[in-house]
């Protein structure tokens, strides 16, 4: 029977989990230590995981849609790293354009020119209706 | 009477009506979009209330719940592809009214049923909500923690998928609600040292994580154009007096399904919905139209939806315990704004109470008002593609993960939240149950050391008063279906495997 590796992975986190929480403090049974439930859930996970991966049939996973995925993911990650130090606009500039690589259609031009418009209004939104302290430009 | 009065003057306020009418209507455009639920709605537009009165933002938020539950009906009647999974069972009988030229008609009894189901779930929550919480004033900690652990069983026995999965995604959730300073012995707790981790993950990252970032890499599609041919005429909406009959009894039987299935754990709108459908095939004298544009097929589970909608806040209101995902980000928003849901809210904040329950109908009025003239926007919404939106989702997703603490942290736990997600959901792993673990973990386990204190050690005081052996009870009796089912399950797999060795011998 095929295994579904998804099941060993969720049960090497659980066994993760269970380890790390055998440093915390066990109490007694009339005052429960912090312990004590993230060690009943972590076993759980463990126990279920290990279960499901020995006698549950393989299904074949949805297929992956890598190039959106690494686009999203990308442009995410762009945010986080330029945000605060080149300021909202172009960092949201940049992240649309990395996010709109996910999928085929390559009309740059006209997308620039749409994400420079759209960071605009979030910076208007957040930062003037919600008062979020982000400025529009930082040099680095 | 007095109470309810209170709150339609709390709801009558300028600044909420503003804010139910803002709600309502972004949450209908938000729902419009393909993909994009309630409650990535509600988590995207989160923090935009953080600046507001608590009442007032919480009223815009429950806005956006039914706006994008409304919503979501447009784009399963015009382009066959449901808004949110509740409304996927419109899609049956919608479409082919489209395709048949009755698009207007199927949009406009969708606002009508919405209304009257959304107005009956609102009477139901009126009723029921002071009865619940007159039972909820006897609850301790043993009947919560008994409760909570229904609710576990039930979210992950009933919600379909695989049961395992159901469960170690609880689990997980719950796991990753244990994350932060214990507040008991001070234990740092899974925070390997980093300050930002010390006060626990913040609910909006991880919801947005679960449902925003994963549902769009899901969503992006190479080469998707949509063009819609419907031109919608307020003439062309109107159905017959044959249509309007034909309606009338599905949409109460509907608004009955969702006021039934709204406030139990586990099941909400799209159960409910799929119920109603389902009854209303077999009560039918013409069961043979349905799948092919009955009108029936239309309003029964719209009507189910809202109403299980209104009513999946009574548990929520009267007990702190939400039953869906949806419910478990309201509940995170009322503890941001200093709100603490369960049996004290309605006499320590009556005004918030009774005006949240009449501004929900105030909304259900406003759905009623602004979509009949607004269906030709909600049809050219459907016209942008989705490669413009999503970038720009992604963004606000980005921002308002941000605006929480001002740090880039919480974008960083809603990436990874995100991409685990992500590659859960390929494998058949659902986010929703992993949401409400993550909500309801700590008071799970507040309530189990609390117990375990109380009883002073002793196990059995788990099970020492009626309502929690009831609730042990009624959870012992889902575990137990999902086991017999599962044999079932495997002696039908065996017995059809003996009878295809028998004929190929």
């Amino acid at each position: 029977m095929a295994r579904d590796f998804s099941w060993l992975f969720i049960a090497v986190l659980g066994a993760a989990a269970f380890y790390f929480a055998l440093d915390f403090k066990f109490g007694t049974l009339a005052n429960v230590g912090s312990a004590v439930y993230p060690l009943i859930l972590s076993a759980a996970i463990v126990l279920i995981s290990l279960y499901s991966f020995i006698f549950s049939p393989r299904e074949e996973p949805m297929p992956t849609n890598r190039r959106a995925f690494l686009s999203v993911a990308a442009s995410v990650a762009v945010f986080i790293l330029l945000v605060e130090a080149v300021g909202l606009l172009p960092t949201v500039v940049l992240s649309m354009v990395i996010a709109y690589g996910g999928q085929s259609e390559r009309r740059y031009p006209f997308f620039i020119a749409y994400a420079c418009v759209f960071s605009v209004g979030v910076w208007l939104i957040f930062s003037y209706a919600l008062n979020l302290p982000i400025p529009p430009f930082r040099l680095p | 009477m007095e109470d309810f009065l209170i709150g339609l003057s709390t709801a009558m306020m300028t600044q909420n009506l503003l804010a139910c009418l803002a709600g309502v209507f972004l949450g209908t455009a938000i729902g419009v979009i393909p993909g994009i639920g309630a409650l990535a709605a509600i988590s995207l537009l989160l923090p935009v209330t953080f600046a507001m009165d608590p009442t007032t933002g919480i009223v815009m938020l429950a806005g956006v719940y039914y706006g994008a539950e409304y919503g979501g009906s447009t784009a399963s009647i015009l382009l066959n592809l449901p808004g949110t999974p509740s409304n996927a069972i419109t899609c049956l009988d919608g479409y082919p009214m489209a395709q048949k030229g009755e698009a207007g008609v199927a949009l406009f009894m969708t606002t009508i049923a919405s209304f009257v189901g959304g107005s009956i779930g609102i009477l139901v929550l009126s009723a029921l909500t002071p009865a619940i919480v007159k039972v909820g004033m006897a609850f301790g900690a043993v009947e919560y923690f008994a409760i909570i652990v229904f609710c576990f069983v039930a979210v992950a026995t009933i919600g379909g998928s695989d049961p395992k999965k159901n469960f170690v995604m609880v689990a997980l959730g719950a796991l990753l609600g244990t994350v932060g300073l214990d507040i008991y012995d001070g234990a740092e707790r899974y925070s390997f040292g980093s300050h930002n981790l010390i006060d626990g993950l913040s609910l909006v990252p991880v919801a947005m994580g679960l449902f925003g970032l994963s549902e769009i890499i899901m969503s992006i599609r190479d080469g998707e154009q949509r063009h819609m041919r419907h031109k919608i005429s307020f003439k062309s909406m109107l159905p017959s007096a044959q249509q309007w009959k034909r309606s009338f009894w599905p949409m109460l039987r509907g608004a009955a399904s969702g006021c039934f299935f709204g406030p139990l754990p586990g099941t909400g709108p799209s159960v409910a919905t799929i119920l109603a459908y389902a009854n209303e095939k077999k009560l039918s004298r013409r069961p043979e139209e349905f799948g092919k544009g009955a009108i029936e097929g239309v309003a029964a589970p719209e009507s189910a939806n809202n109403a299980a909608v209104q009513t999946a806040f009574v548990p929520t209101l009267s007990l702190g315990i939400p039953g869906t995902p949806t419910m478990a980000i309201m509940i995170g928003a009322l503890m941001i704004h200093g709100i603490v849901p369960g049996p004290m809210l309605m006499s320590n904040e009556p005004q918030l109470f009774w005006g949240l329950v009449a501004s929900f109908w105030i909304g259900n009025v406003l759905l009623l008002v602004i979509n009949i003239p607004l269906i030709g926007l909600w049809v050219s919404f459907l016209n942008v593609p989705y490669r413009l939106l999503y970038p720009a989702i992604i963004i606000l997703i980005c921002v308002g993960s941000y605006s929480l603490k001002n740090s880039t942290f919480d974008v960083l736990v809603m990436l990874v939240v995100g991409v685990a997600a992500y590659g859960l959901r390929r494998h058949g792993f659902l986010p929703a149950p992993l949401l409400i673990g993550f909500v309801l973990s700590p008071m799970l386990e507040e309530n189990f050391r609390r117990a375990m204190i109380m009883g002073r050690g002793e196990v059995s005081y788990l099970f020492d008063s009626p309502i929690s052996i009831v609730t042990w009870l009624l959870t012992l009796g889902m575990v137990l279906s999902v086991l017999y089912r599962h044999q079932l399950k495997r002696l039908a797999a065996r017995s059809l495997g003996d009878t295809t060795k028998t004929e190929n011998h």
